[in-house]
């Protein structure tokens, strides 16, 4: 009987992790240099795809597809996961209140939202596989 | 006070491994690994389900010991 090969919930969030890691690169790399005048066209399209790759496998990994399912202890490392996650962002907001001068606002285009979007993404999978190697 | 399993002898002794296992109680291999080390806490139900599947009590399977 031939069984689909499934990934350990621990390797799916590594895949995701690497995923997040490698958009977050691209976008902080196109918000320091213009890509498109700098880059030659083969190695474009070769990002591109690397892109286009990365963004199935996240959309895989994101969906659970060929990956077991999770168990009470995960369940209880995501919602560890979440809190802390809530709790940064907290404290990040807290900070900015603090620090932030009159006047001071943010303008995010949609490379920024993108770019901050994996990074939160990625924080998220690191402390998830923190919790799973780490945590009781 | 830290809790003490005999989780592994009674899984070698039913000649399963922890793949084997984690699949009868309907948790990840990775979960049986650390409740064998005592690193996980298991829930009331998992631990229910542990000691049916080896057919003994829940405090044969587990106990707690005063730490030093």
């Amino acid at each position: 009987m031939k069984t689909r090969k499934i990934l350990s919930l621990t390797r799916s969030r590594q895949i995701s992790a690497l995923c997040w890691a490698v958009i977050l690169a691209a976008g902080l790399c196109a918000r320091q240099f213009p890509v498109r005048e700098l880059l030659p066209l083969p190695l474009r399209v070769l990002a591109a795809a690397l892109l286009v790759l990365t963004a199935a496998a996240v959309i895989t990994t994101s969906l659970g597809l060929f990956t077991e399912r999770g168990d009470e202890r995960s369940a209880r490392n995501e919602h560890r996961t979440d809190a802390a996650l809530f709790t940064l962002f907290f404290l990040a907001l807290g900070a900015a209140l603090l620090f932030a001068g009159e006047g001071w606002s943010v303008t995010l285009g949609r490379g920024d939202i993108l770019t901050l979007f994996a990074a939160v993404c990625l924080a998220r999978d690191l402390l998830f596989l923190g919790y799973e190697r780490f945590a009781p | 006070m830290k809790l003490v399993t005999k989780l592994r002898e009674h899984r070698q002794a039913r000649g399963l491994d922890q793949a084997e296992l984690a699949a009868l109680v309907g948790v990840r291999r990775e979960t049986i690994g650390r409740l064998e080390k005592g690193l996980y806490n298991p829930s009331l139900k998992l631990a229910m389900d542990l000691a049916k599947v080896f057919g003994v009590s829940v405090e044969e399977l587990f106990s707690f010991q005063e730490e030093e």
